[in-house]
């Protein structure tokens, strides 16, 4: 056990963009809610933000929310939330897509495979070790900077109410932070689950590809859906396929069968993005959790990850210095 | 005595290419082998398939184990340097040494850090931003803290120069070997670590052709140097090689008898060096 939590540990050691990526996001944060603090001080501003029903002077935006009923206060505060915690979601996947597909080809590109290989370590302590990183630090890691943004916002937004001769307490009250904790619990767990068949399929094409493996990653299932489509075989596996790429966890949330969540911030209709900000946040009921848990989708998927990551397993044995 | 390694008819095919073929060697404890040969001539498969790095034919076994399938296993108790520099650049010395605490169960921390204090190495220092010698010895410092019975080195000196190579044969021979561990080396610099060996392995074109302790060479092996007058005299009984030096001409003989040479000319046991020469290019037969 200590030797898998160190094998966890020289990954974040070697890829310190799981942990720049974030930090950065942080900063940027930051920054964002200091420039909106700046623009609300200025005494001559003339910036203007869009309310819906018309456009509104920052300086009087801060008298208009504070004057709003509180389900549209919450609705604001908590959609905010939602989306900055969807992007920073959406750029970390990005990371976890190209630390995946690295992994195993890296160690062969710069040869230290064969460092790698003269440590009593099996080829499953390490191909699991990766997966792990992917499977669950990087979603703890999202979840973490997640909370820490929205905690600098609400933070600095205090100060903006405060400065602006408002109380900070209706922020406080209005975020529905327990609400977004198990928001963000529920999402990640789904997340990590419906992608699990993608991660698999990485870190089988990082160990396989003997080329850079985002070649073949990208292009076997493209041309899978392109043949398909093209000659209208009718396999499915263009809506299986399409179902897990990037968009897929967008898609899950667009009423799709396999979704676990069933929340009224999601996509509705062709918008992109819309938040739905009519109700609050509705966490997934046991019959949800059931229903996702029952989904034949999702076992295929776990099926198919195991099967990948075996595969990569059983590969990196024949696996040295040479690509 | 139980061998270390056992190889019988270990045979390696990259497509139509033979790199190793039918190769039977044993390595017993307390002896330092050297594996020399030329480029491509089979030495780092060789080494790879003992690492259960690369599928093979024919009977392999470490430790009594099969490396194709308990590598990690057979690594509780074998040591390994490559040839590259294979210490990933990002890691920092201290994060490399708790690695090897957290995952090598025979290992002494201890040991390493007690031989890194002798180095300019320092344990915040990236490996990028050591130079190639320092490398070298941080990885024998890794070695040092693990107490394997086998240690595999190929080519462990390559690029460095001759300050650290000697420095680096000395503390391997002084600090690591005992009569309960051996030591396996593939080099060029085969003069360098003639010193060292109790035994030779020389390969050529996937084959061994010379397999024998240092003590028995002068036993099979006789070299002649002769002047250029009775060099065809001597020729006649059929040399294994053949150097023309200036004024004089060195052959090497292989189960001659020597007093028969010695009509000839100054009969001595060859260098390694030279019986590698030979062994390659001259008309030596397994």
């Amino acid at each position: 056990m200590t030797s898998f939590i160190t094998l966890l540990r020289r990954e974040l050691w070697e890829h310190t963009s799981l942990k720049a990526i974030p930090f950065t996001l942080l900063v940027f944060v930051l920054l964002a809610n200091l420039a909106f603090i700046f623009v609300v001080g200025s005494a001559d501003s003339t910036f203007t933000i869009s309310t819906g029903d018309n456009t509104q002077n920052m300086i009087n935006y801060i008298d208009f929310f504070s004057q709003m009923d509180a389900d549209r206060q919450a609705r604001i505060i908590n959609g905010t939330m939602i989306t900055t915690g969807m992007i920073i979601n959406s750029i970390l996947l990005i990371v976890m897509f190209f630390y995946l597909l690295d992994s195993l080809y890296g160690e062969r590109k710069d040869r230290t495979i064969l460092f790698w290989k003269s440590l009593p370590v099996s080829n499953r302590e390490t191909v699991l070790s990766k997966l792990s990183i992917a499977a669950f630090i990087i979603p703890i890691i999202i979840f973490i900077t997640t909370g820490l943004a929205n905690l600098i916002t609400l933070a600095l937004q205090s100060y903006t109410l405060l400065h602006n001769q408002h109380t900070a307490e209706l922020l406080w009250q209005q975020a529905d932070l327990t609400g977004l904790l198990m928001f963000s619990i529920f999402l990640l767990i789904q997340q990590t689950i419906w992608y699990f068949p993608v991660m698999g399929w990485l870190l089988f094409c990082s160990v396989w590809c003997r080329k850079p493996p985002i070649i073949v990653a990208v292009l076997i299932p493209a041309m899978l859906v392109f043949i398909d489509s093209s000659f209208m075989l009718g396999t499915g596996i263009s809506e299986i396929l399409l179902e897990r790429l990037p968009l897929g966890i967008m898609s899950m949330q667009l009423g799709n069968e396999s979704s676990l969540m069933t929340y009224p911030y999601s996509m509705s209709g062709q918008q992109l993005p819309g938040y739905d900000m009519t109700a609050g946040i509705h966490l997934p009921t046991f019959e949800d959790i059931l229903r996702f848990v029952g989904n034949i989708k999702v076992w295929m998927g776990i099926i198919i990850g195991l099967f990948f990551t075996g595969l990569a397993i059983s590969l990196r044995r024949w696996r040295d210095d040479s690509l | 005595m139980n061998c270390l390694i056992t190889a019988k008819g270990l045979t390696k095919n990259y497509g139509r290419f033979r790199a190793v073929d039918h190769v039977d060697f044993q390595i017993r404890p307390g002896r330092v082998v050297g594996l020399v040969g030329p480029n491509g001539a089979g030495k780092s498969t060789t080494l790879k398939a003992i690492l259960g790095l690369i599928k093979y034919r024919g009977e392999l076994e470490v430790f009594g184990r099969n490396p194709r399938i308990d590598r990690a296993e057979i690594m509780h108790d074998l040591s390994y340097i490559s040839d590259v520099a294979s210490l990933p650049e990002w890691i920092r010395v201290d994060q490399l040494l708790q690695l090897m605490k957290s995952t090598h169960p025979s290992y002494d921390l201890s040991k390493s850090l007690n031989f890194l204090a002798r180095t300019d190495v320092k344990q915040t220092h990236r490996v990028k931003q050591l130079s190639k010698g320092m490398k070298t010895q941080l990885h024998l410092a890794i070695v040092m803290g693990i107490n394997a019975r086998m240690l595999v080195l190929d080519e462990p000196t390559l690029g460095l120069d001759i300050i650290y190579r000697t420095e680096f044969y000395d503390q391997l021979i002084n600090e690591y070997m005992d009569p309960q561990r051996s030591i396996l080396i593939t080099t060029h610099q085969i003069e360098e670590i003639e010193h060292i060996l109790t035994d030779i392995m020389i390969i050529n074109k996937g084959r061994i052709i010379i397999n024998m302790p240092i003590e028995e060479i002068g036993n099979h092996f006789t070299q002649l140097k002769t002047s250029k007058d009775s060099a065809a005299e001597a020729r006649k009984l059929h040399p294994v090689y053949e150097k023309d030096l200036l004024d004089e001409a060195i052959m090497i003989f292989e189960n001659t008898d020597a007093t028969r040479l010695k009509e000839f000319g100054e009969v001595t046991t060859p260098h390694l060096a030279d019986l590698f020469v030979a062994a390659v290019k001259g008309t030596h037969h397994d």
